[in-house]
């Protein structure tokens, strides 16, 4: 009763924000954090609950951002169809890259840091369909009808429900036979293929689910920023992305949340250390990761266990 | 034109080979692969270019100081990055030299600014004819140099004593401690050797990709060559290097410059699948 009570007040609480948060540059940024959880959930599923590595997680954000970009800027095709192609552009590089989810440890870790930077390349270099580094100016804004979205406000609804729709799959996937076969592959690979897990069919589930989130993500953002570029999508983001899941605690959902929202925040406290900026986030990462384990998400586990205690005495 | 291609593909690739070399030490010393390595190649850049060519110091001294000061490096960045890891898995290994990267680049580009310096050629980029062929000399030079170079790490792994506690270390870890071989003194001296190479290779590319922040991006080519190479073969590394300098080279020069990295990355996902031992290895 009382977690149900809980899910209905944050429920409440998150469809309140634009009501008193009449900033716009606050509300931008919470925007941007849903979209990083966006990012960070899938990616959570593969890092913390299938135990696989990757460094190119920033290639599904751009694969879908530049899709949905491309489909609504130059051929004009709505938005409520961009989005949901741009989602199954990612989930599809997912399934694509299969062959390489054979590999383990550093094998994987460098496949996909390197799917990353090819997909990268491909995007500055195929100028007459990217718009190369220039990228795409004036990306459309969603419109129903005769009704156009284009507040922060408006976005932030969208972008809410992606996110509770994306937490919701999340968990469903955790939970099931899928889920638990997923966190079998991560415990023990062998043991798992032994009672007749296929490993790399599910660890093709996992990268396409992280996909179609991530290109979701990415067409959001897109249409929130009206434009894109392949700046937006390099090794620096894949790292962010990686250090939003690594810092709220792999395998932990909420931790992922934390850690998006942190890894948003963060830099726009530190702006007016503008020049340091990198060097900070970098500092941050080697800080939570020498002192915090268990990132973020273990910090908040131990507070309410010890408040646990104190009750129960 | 072939000939020319094959010399200078070779030189760039033998610059390879040393990033390469640097990062099988790592991995076999502490199984990380790490992606600071590339910023170990600015730092000996920058410290040599510094003391050359602001503080007037003597080229060869400059040089010294730069391969010493960069060793040291690399072994403080292990300090600071990797060696009090909680929990030391490859995920968290990875981040954090990632995260060092990120940091070093930055603080390069914070301390030198966003400008390329550019660095004398040491011999001149004229091409001389040679046995009737036409080589450029400072092709040969990094070549001959770096081949100099991993002779003399060569001689160092096999007839040192540290040197043959490094490789004892890097066979057998447990068996290696049983019979008293001090592991943290193998990994200041696989991080010191590795930011030194890093540093020999920055030296040298100087006057071809001048001064930068943005040097150590020489990494994603040194990674390829690693892959090559098998990951945990310094013969492969070279080889892998030399190898990835002439196909770099013949790609640029008759299939696409624009496309050119992105080939070899492909090239790189290929070899991982279809022969992860490295192409010298047994599949």
């Amino acid at each position: 009763m009382k977690k149900i009570g809980t899910i209905i007040l944050s429920f409440f609480f998150l469809i309140s924000i634009p009501l008193w948060m009449k900033d716009i540059y606050y509300l931008r940024i919470i925007n941007m954090i849903g979209i990083s959880v966006l990012l960070t959930l899938g990616f959570n599923l593969l890092i913390g609950f299938t135990g696989q590595i990757s460094l190119g997680q920033a290639a599904f954000y751009g694969v879908g951002a530049y899709v949905s970009a491309l489909l609504s800027a130059r051929l004009g095709i709505p938005f409520w169809i961009a989005l949901p192609a741009a989602g199954m552009a990612g989930g599809l590089l997912g399934v694509l890259i299969g062959p390489v989810l054979r590999l383990r440890g550093h094998g994987l870790a460098m496949a996909t840091f390197f799917l990353g930077e090819i997909v990268k390349i491909i995007l500055v270099q195929w100028e007459s369909v990217t718009g190369g580094a220039n990228g795409i100016i004036s990306v459309p804004y969603p419109r129903i009808g005769g009704w156009v979205l284009s507040t922060n406000e408006q976005f932030y609804y969208l972008i809410l429900i992606a996110v509770i729709l994306n937490y919701f799959v999340i968990i469903r996937v955790i939970d099931s036979r899928v889920g638990r076969a997923m966190q079998a592959i991560r415990d023990n690979q062998e043991a798992a293929e032994v009672i007749g897990i296929h490993a790399t069919r599910y660890k093709i589930i996992a990268f396409m689910i992280a996909g179609i989130f991530s290109g979701i993500a990415g067409s959001l953002y897109a249409h929130l920023t009206a434009f894109v570029s392949p700046e937006s999508f390099d090794v620096i983001k894949s790292v962010e992305i990686l250090t939003m899941v690594v810092v709220g605690g792999a395998g932990s959902l909420p931790g992922s949340i934390i850690g998006a929202a942190l890894m948003t925040i963060l830099p726009e406290v530190l702006r007016i250390f503008q020049e340091y900026r990198l060097i900070l986030f970098g500092g941050m990462i080697l800080f939570i990761l020498n002192f915090l384990p268990k990132g973020l998400a273990g910090l908040t586990g131990q507070a309410f266990s010890g408040w646990k205690r104190k009750k129960e005495i | 034109m072939f000939f020319q291609f094959i010399l200078s593909g070779l030189a760039i690739g033998s610059l390879y080979s040393l990033v390469a070399i640097g990062l099988v030490m790592i991995i076999r010393a502490v199984d990380v692969i790490n992606f600071a390595q590339g910023e170990m190649v600015m730092i000996g850049a920058y410290l040599c270019f510094t003391f050359y060519t602001i503080l007037k110091i003597p080229f060869l001294l400059s040089v010294l100081l730069a391969l010493l000061l960069t060793g040291l490096a690399g072994f403080a960045m292990e300090r600071l990055s990797i060696h009090y890891l909680k929990k030391p898995s490859i995920m968290n290994m990875i981040t954090a030299t990632l995260a060092m990267s990120v940091i070093l680049k930055d603080a390069g580009r914070i301390f030198f600014g966003s400008d390329i310096w550019p660095f004398p050629s040491f011999l001149g980029d004229q091409a001389v004819t040679l046995l009737g062929l036409r080589v450029v000399p400072q092709n040969m030079m990094i070549l001959a140099i770096s081949v100099g170079l991993m002779l003399t790490l060569h001689l160092f792994l096999q007839k040192t004593k540290a040197g043959l506690s490094i490789r004892a270390l890097m066979t057998d870890r447990e068996m290696a401690s049983l019979v008293g071989i001090d592991f943290h003194k193998v990994v200041f001296l696989a991080f010191a050797l590795s930011g030194i190479l890093g540093a020999a290779a920055g030296i040298l590319i100087m006057p071809v990709i001048f001064v930068s922040f943005n040097m150590g991006v020489i990494i994603y080519k040194g990674l390829v060559a690693l892959v090559f190479g098998g990951m945990y073969s310094f013969p492969g590394a070279i080889v892998g290097g030399l190898l990835l300098g002439v196909m770099e080279t013949f790609i640029g020069g008759y299939l696409s410059t624009d496309y050119r990295d992105a080939i070899l990355y492909l090239a790189l996902i290929v070899v991982l699948l279809v022969r992860p031992k490295g192409l010298l290895g047994e599949s």
